[in-house]
């Protein structure tokens, strides 16, 4: 799992506030209606309660009770379990295109007995996270994987909680107003190699090592959030500077230049060409290298880490749609 | 989203479970397998061995892990069984043939599922298949079925919708039982119930019933039946088992040895009520197993004051002192009668009836009248002791397989043997001939009794038939039937064992005499020790059955009027009904809805010190710390800075460092504590 597909952990904490501030609807409003198998069975009970009576016969009778029985109890049980959750928070974390991304919540259950059997999941994707089971009297954290579809940048109003544990015979489902972005970013996707390596590949082995592992020292820039610890200069903080970067000569590699000119020639399609800068981004950021995104009708974006790769990916993920 | 969508949400997961759960399927398939078990003796047997094969099919399928047949072909199956049971029942619409098709398509709906949705429609039909069980019987063994059969159902459905993707859990189960029970108690309690059944089960005669004529002549041999024909209990006296007669038909119109119920319609008789109420009475109360006849067996002498009931509605009382269900007894029904110990009299007969019971066949053989001539007394008393003499001294033999005899001369003069329809026959006849009215009852005599209860049983094998012949008084005006039994004089041990002596005596060389009757009883192939247990289980099946019977809206009424509500009607009941489950809703929510008394004992003190800042406007932000919030409280309160330091410290060390030393923790505690209160 990449680090920009998991979801950020203090993001989801701060949003317990947003979610208690700006919740419309009551999060405690537990509505519930008979599943259509639930609808089913109650029918059945009822004709044999029917038929019991028709009889005269006591055991029919005892039988169909049972079946209500189970029908009420199950009623009851059913929105119990969803009684007493609270959603403190919720996210989807961004994922690559036609590839699972992880949806995480913590959903508070302020019972003293455990919770059986709840499933959620933002209001427009169609498969939950799966039935869940919450400990009693405290936060717990439930994580799902879901299939995603397209790039881009999107949103979602609402998550809900829902269950039909025990018996399948009900269904009870909870509402909470939860604006939430999410991004899909192009699916990580082409053979190209890095186009430095292509040049390099054209100049024919000038440069047998172009990545180099070289450890002149350049000079220090700021740390940046996302920067690898490991380029820390730590001598430096020790004396009491600021948190530094060494910036190394790596053997000279030259800054990446991911232009999407540059591969006007390759025939790839413009969902192609966004998923193979997409696979360069990741791989650059991987080798820690400088890079410079280049799309049309957009200012480039030059820099290196997590950070950076992140903006890149977001940029790769809403080309060319109206923002 | 609608709601059709949120449906289909979960049921998506849930095919998911379905489609890669191997094991719910196998499950679900020995469910079915389960129903059709008790179904083996009510379907046609083509249709058993059809849903065998189905469910073998699904079985096969989920071993071979194939693809299941496709969805028309199993469609097509099971409209085949359907045109199938139409044509071994000539109807779809009866209960048998619905049965059957039930069957068939709950096993035709196992073998295509493999959706969630299935699997819930082939749950149902199991259900559906176990209720068409019940109505087949209702015994004790059915219940114990139930039971079982229930506790699996509901433990697959618990199966199919896991409270977690891995884990199942077995407090879910005791729960949710926990919760059934008391529901499931009021339902049966409250829910008013229908005394009347206005359907009625259609079944096919059984063949060990009783019927309304006799011909012992054409039966070379008596089945003995141990099936069940009645319980009865005493309430007050017992009678010696030899003196229990229960009366079912009368048959007055004879062919000889043939005897049938009379065509005529004879009015009631006029009983002689002063008579009647001098007599002791035996009340009992009678546990009817369904012969699918009106007859109710009343034990002799018919109180003619005591009309049965049965399920609300009076019996009919006809003519010789019989009484009728009004409709075709198809359940089990009970009822309670009382017996006088003396025979009452009655005015004398009508022209009509003195007709009907000295009616004798047009073919009369010659011998049999010249013995009626020779027989003849002055008085009919003479009459019958010299019937009774000549019976005892012709050597006649008592068989349960005397051969066939086909004419009354055949029997009375060349073979001398027969059981006691032979001998009621015979002997009514022969009174007929002499000029005594007589008549042929037909019922049961005799009953074992089940030491563990206090009850009696009666037995398909203590079926009997007795003349009744008409003596009047001295002074003519009066008379009574009086019950004549020859085979009292053939053979008595049959009236003081029962029939079941003579099936073994028969199987003893002759001149072995067993008079021990411990001897006898040992014959049962599990010893003494298997007569107590088959007393205990057929005690608790009569407990069973008479709890099931009893359960009706009368006795609903009188359970309620003990709480001091009167002549309750039906809509009453039902809103107990709705008020009971209204409330039990309202415990169970808030039962499991109750939270945790221990709080922490420092958040409960830090919450109070909370409590005191934010009425001095001091609110703790949900983001904000307890160091920064106490930080912010000191830069506003500088006067109370020591204090508020003085409590931070204590706050942070109860919650976050000194953890698990007893003795430390309390004493830091209860510095914390003085010191919110002297804030």
């Amino acid at each position: 799992m990449w680090p920009w597909t998991k979801a950020k952990e203090k993001e989801l904490k701060t949003m317990r506030d947003r979610i208690r501030a700006r919740s419309n609807s009551n999060p405690e409003k537990i509505y519930i209606v008979p599943t259509r198998a639930g609808g089913f069975f109650l029918f059945t009970t009822l004709v044999m309660l029917l038929i019991g009576s028709g009889y005269s016969n006591n055991l029919v009778n005892l039988l169909a009770f049972f079946m209500f029985s189970l029908v009420f109890v199950s009623m009851v049980m059913t929105q119990l379990q969803l009684k007493g959750v609270l959603v403190e928070s919720a996210a989807i974390a961004p994922a690559f295109a036609s590839s699972p991304s992880e949806h995480s919540a913590y959903l508070k259950n302020s019972n003293s007995a455990e919770r059986w059997g709840i499933e959620m999941g933002f209001a427009q994707f169609k498969d939950g996270s799966g039935p869940k089971h919450l400990k009693s009297l405290q936060t717990n954290r439930v994580t799902w994987q879901q299939p995603m579809g397209k790039r881009g940048k999107f949103e979602t109003k609402r998550f809900e909680l829902y269950s039909v544990f025990p018996l399948g015979l009900f269904y009870a489902w909870k509402v909470v107003d939860l604006p939430t972005t999410y991004w899909i970013y192009p699916e990580l996707k082409g053979s190209l190699p890095m186009p430095q390596e292509m040049s390099a590949v054209a100049a024919e082995g000038q440069r047998k090592n172009p990545i180099g592992t070289g450890d002149d020292f350049r000079g220090h820039r700021k740390f940046q959030k996302g920067d690898s610890s490991r380029q820390v200069d730590w001598k430096a903080h020790a004396r009491g500077r600021p948190l530094l970067i060494k910036e190394l000569n790596e053997g000279d590699p030259p800054d990446q230049i991911f232009d999407w000119r540059a591969l006007d020639g390759t025939g790839l399609t413009d969902e192609d060409r966004l998923s193979q800068i997409a696979a360069w981004v990741q791989e650059a950021y991987t080798r820690e290298m400088n890079f410079t995104l280049r799309l049309p009708g957009q200012p480039d974006r030059s820099g290196k880490g997590y950070e950076h790769a992140t903006r890149c990916f977001q940029s790769l993920a809403t080309w060319g749609m109206p923002s | 989203m609608n709601r059709t969508n949120r449906h289909s949400v979960s049921e998506r997961v849930l095919d998911r479970n379905i489609v890669w759960n191997k094991p719910i399927q196998y499950y679900l398939s020995a469910l079915v397998a389960l129903q059709l078990i008790p179904l083996l003796s009510v379907v046609p047997p083509w249709v058993s061995v059809a849903a065998f094969a189905l469910v073998g099919w699904k079985v096969w399928h989920l071993n071979k892990g194939t693809r299941l047949p496709p969805k028309n072909i199993v469609t097509a199956i099971s409209a085949l069984g359907m045109v199938g049971v139409a044509l071994t029942k000539h109807t779809l619409i009866g209960e048998d043939a619905a049965t059957a098709s039930l069957a068939i398509i709950a096993c035709c709906k196992l073998l295509e599922c493999n959706r969630y949705r299935d699997t819930m429609v082939t749950l149902v039909l199991c259900f559906v298949l176990l209720m068409t069980n019940l109505l087949v019987s209702q015994g004790l063994g059915t219940t114990i079925f139930l039971a079982i059969d229930v506790l699996l159902l509901v433990q697959f459905l618990l199966q199919l919708h896991p409270s977690n993707t891995s884990l199942f859990s077995f407090r879910v189960v005791g729960k949710l039982l926990l919760y059934i029970l008391p529901v499931w108690v009021i339902l049966f309690t409250v829910f008013p119930r229908f005394t009347v059944g206005f359907w009625r089960r259609e079944v096919a005669v059984s063949q060990n019933s009783f019927s309304d004529e006799m011909n012992p002549g054409v039966i070379s041999q008596l089945a003995l039946s141990d099936e069940l024909a009645f319980r009865v209990q005493f309430s007050k006296v017992t009678p010696a088992p030899s003196t229990l007669y229960f009366r079912g038909g009368i048959l007055a119109s004879t062919e000889g040895l043939h005897w049938m119920k009379s065509p005529r319609r004879l009015e009631l008789e006029d009983w002689v009520h002063e008579d009647i109420e001098k007599s002791p009475t035996i009340p009992y109360d009678v546990f009817l197993e369904p012969m699918f006849q009106k007859w109710l067996f009343m034990l002799d002498y018919f109180d003619a004051r005591d009309i049965p009931e049965v399920r609300g509605n009076r019996a009919i009382i006809v003519n010789g002192g019989i009484a009728e269900a009004p409709a075709t007894i198809q359940a089990r029904v009970n009822y309670s009668g009382q017996a006088l110990s003396i025979a009452p009299s009655q005015e004398r007969l009508t022209q009509l009836e003195r007709q009907t019971f000295l009616q004798t066949p047009l073919k009369l053989e010659s011998e049999v009248a010249e013995l009626a001539k020779n027989l003849q007394g002055k008085t009919t008393g003479d009459s019958i002791a010299n019937l009774f003499g000549w019976f005892r001294s012709e050597k006649f033999l008592y068989s349960l397989s005397p051969g066939a005899t086909p004419t009354m001369s055949a029997f009375l003069f060349k073979s001398k043997v027969g059981f006691c329809e032979h001998y009621a026959a015979a002997g009514a006849l022969l009174l007929r001939l002499m000029g005594v009215p007589a008549r042929v009852v037909v019922g049961f005599q005799g009953a074992e009794r089940n030491d563990l209860a206090d009850y009696w049983i009666v037995k398909m094998k203590n079926a009997h038939a007795w003349i009744e012949a008409w003596i009047q008084d001295a002074d003519a005006k009066r008379g009574h039937w009086t019950r004549l039994d020859l085979t009292s004089v053939v053979a008595p041990m049959r009236l003081t064992m029962g029939a079941e002596f003579f099936s073994i005596a028969s199987q003893v060389p002759s001149g072995v005499n067993i008079s021990n009757i411990d001897e006898l009883q040992d014959v049962n192939p599990f010893g003494r020790f298997g007569t107590k247990a088959a007393q205990a289980i057929d005690a608790a099946e009569m407990q069973w059955i008479r709890f099931l019977l009893a359960y009706d809206f009368e006795f609903q009424q009188n359970l309620i009027s003990r709480f001091g509500v009167q002549h309750a009607t039906r809509l009453a009941f039902f809103l107990i009904l709705a008020g009971a489950l209204g409330a039990l809703f309202l415990i169970l929510s808030v039962l499991s809805r109750r939270r945790d008394r221990k709080r922490d004992p420092v958040l409960k003190e830090w919450h109070k010190f909370c409590a005191k800042l934010a009425k001095k406007g001091l609110v703790r932000a949900v983001n904000e710390g307890p160091v920064d919030f106490l930080a912010r409280v000191s830069v506003s309160q500088p006067t109370r800075a020591k204090q508020i330091s003085e409590l931070r410290d204590l706050f942070l060390s109860l919650r976050y460092r000194e953890q698990g030393r007893g003795q430390q923790l309390s004493e830091l505690l209860r510095r914390f504590r003085s010191a919110v209160r002297r804030y």
